[in-house]
């Protein structure tokens, strides 16, 4: 059975060496016994004009129905049974029309013949594939991918695309029109020979037609799914191998004429060169003294610190209290005077210092006084600090 | 004193916390077909992880492909470089896989030798001399992704680990976007030819 798959035609050693595999025990006369065998019993049939032998195609077929090891068939005869689907069900209704018990009878007859086909053939398509789709991913991953998946791109071409154009539920879908309008004719010619009253037996096929129908159309959609979901990611591997690689042959060529850098460095959209961080692990390690912080924290005890009430304030005197007028009226009757900082100073030598100084500033622009500062400038000790100055003279304009 | 804070109930289901933080802080990424156990469990904890990390102002992203890193926008001049060596070497070896019409998207399966490696530095030996990658570089480079978590040692050679996706993303990207600027014969693709003219002067 394994060598029918390599070789159409056997030669008579090969099969001798085969059954010899199969029972070692037996000696060679006992061998060439089982051969003969075989050939009379027309399980090997030996080939015009020639010794060499081929197993019969009957055996053959119902071998691989028992192994499910099938070739995949042509989507073409998939495609022409369905198109019988259409002529039979076009003389179903014609029998219908012309109530011709005979015709519609042969019609479902034709119509249950062709759904079974279909529905064989669906099955053993959907192993075919399977197996195509297993013997590709369970291959040397060395192979040559396009080597490896070169039956199932074209098994994907030549049956599934068709296959699913037949399915196709839209207007395209010439299967499920087909199997829709078989499916409708058989319901309604049903119908109608229950109103007329025929013969149970009659009624009863056409119900049995209807159903596989029914069941077929189910199938067909089954099938051609499990199909594409078994090919498609087989597909999609190859089709973004080629994507990658073409990629990459472009960057290289890139890389050749601009340089790594100026290559990489384009910017894009969703993605970035990896880069990562540069920080090697590191490990902090608290120290004893941390644990008696921590100890100090725990046991602390807040400190009862007594609020001071009543103590006299500094900070009154940074806002005084000065009788300007009364200075003024004390410096208008003691005018002329030689050096008015000298004078406030010597009057008024418990304000403090910026107090003072404003106050000189200020008596400066009384109007009706005559200011004259002095040329040689002398230093004037006051609470806390000297200054430097020449000394004003205030008089009185004559 | 005792530690009332919500996340203390999560730590506990966290054991491997410390190795993860340190694999990741190194730069390296974390492949699930490398270190399965270690993915497991960042797997189970994706969220708890997640939060953690971002507390600490770590960006951890994980992808379905099986690998996992801590995000990094920029990156000094020296992992720039160091970053595209590697994606020069990674470059080159898929090239060369490709021409042997290996199946790319199976790359965890080939075993890089280093008679291999220099079969490959024989192939692209002009591009490779011209960015300073030679033979020795090529093995040393592998010995950094390998750190990185990019391949994997074994004993007789290295082995591609998923998270070499990243550079095919990017790869994939660029080209995308290289394919885009010569359609529409961008001004910038004029500018850059303008650079490219007086680089050539200059080395001249």
């Amino acid at each position: 059975m394994r060598l029918s798959r390599e070789f159409a035609v056997l030669t008579s050693d090969q099969v001798l060496n085969s059954i010899a595999r199969v029972s070692a025990q037996a000696d060679v006369e006992a061998q060439g016994a089982v051969l003969r065998a075989l050939v009379n019993a027309n399980i090997l049939q030996t080939l015009p004009r020639s010794s060499d032998l081929q197993l019969n195609a009957y055996v053959l077929e119902f071998v691989r129905g028992l192994t499910r090891e099938h070739e995949l068939g042509l989507a073409a005869v998939l495609q022409a049974r369905v198109i019988a689907i259409r002529e039979a069900t076009e003389v179903l209704n014609e029998g219908m029309a012309e109530a011709d018990m005979d015709r519609v009878r042969s019609a479902a007859n034709k119509l249950a013949e062709l759904f079974r086909q279909i529905s064989l053939q669906l099955d053993q398509d959907r192993h075919a594939l399977l197996e195509l789709a297993e013997n590709a991913k369970s291959a040397d991953s060395s192979m040559p991918i396009s080597q490896r998946y070169r039956r199932v791109l074209e098994a994907y071409d030549q049956y599934v695309e068709p296959m699913n154009q037949m399915m196709d539920t839209g207007p395209q879908g010439t299967f499920y029109h087909y199997l829709e309008d078989a499916e409708h004719a058989l319901d309604l010619g049903l119908e109608r020979l229950s109103v007329q009253g025929v013969l149970y037996s009659h009624r009863l096929q056409l119900r049995q037609v209807a159903h596989q129908a029914k069941e077929l159309r189910r199938f067909g959609r089954l099938v051609a799914q499990q199909c594409a979901d078994t090919l498609l990611p087989l597909r999609e591997e190859l089709r973004q191998h080629n994507v990658l690689s073409s990629a990459i042959s472009l960057l290289l060529g890139q890389v050749r004429k601009r340089g790594l850098r100026r290559a990489l460095s384009r910017y894009t959209d969703n993605t970035a060169l990896p880069v990562w961080r540069n920080e090697r692990g590191f490990k902090l390690q608290l120290g004893d003294e941390v644990r008696m912080v921590m100890a100090a924290a725990r046991a602390y005890q807040p400190q009862a610190v007594v609020f001071p009430q009543d103590e006299p304030s500094e900070a009154m005197q940074l806002l005084e209290h000065v009788e300007e007028a009364a200075i003024r009226a004390h410096l208008a009757r003691s005018l002329p005077v030689e050096d008015l900082l000298d004078w406030l100073n010597s009057h008024y030598a418990d304000l403090q210092d910026a107090t003072l100084l404003r106050l000189f500033h200020d008596l400066q622009h009384e109007p009706d006084w005559q200011f004259e500062p002095a040329a040689h400038p002398v230093k004037t000790r006051l609470q806390t600090i000297r200054v430097l100055h020449h000394p004003h003279r205030v008089s009185t304009p004559e | 004193m005792t530690i009332s804070h919500p996340l203390t109930g999560t730590l506990s289901q966290m054991p491997a916390l410390a190795e993860l933080f340190r694999l990741f802080l190194s730069g390296k990424h974390l492949n699930r077909l490398a270190e399965p156990a270690l993915w497991a469990e960042l797997e189970q904890q994706e969220d708890s992880y997640t939060a953690l990390f971002v507390a600490l102002g770590f960006d951890l992203r994980l992808d379905a492909r099986g690998f996992a890193w801590f995000h990094s926008g920029e990156a000094n001049s020296n992992i720039g470089k160091a970053s595209r060596q590697l994606a020069l070497l990674f470059m080159v070896i898929f090239d060369a896989q490709s021409n042997a019409g290996k199946a790319l998207q199976r790359f965890t399966d080939w075993l890089i030798d280093s008679d291999w490696l220099s079969e490959v530095y024989k192939q692209q030996q002009e591009l490779l001399d011209a960015e300073g990658l030679h033979p020795d570089a090529l093995q040393d480079h592998l010995v950094r992704a390998c750190n990185l978590g990019f391949a994997v040692a074994e004993p007789n050679g290295w082995r591609l680990l998923p998270a070499v996706c990243r550079y095919l993303d990017h790869f994939e990207g660029l080209a995308l976007t290289a394919k885009d600027d010569s359609d529409e014969a961008s001004p910038v693709a004029d500018e850059d030819t303008a650079l490219e003219i007086t680089d050539d002067g200059e080395k001249d």
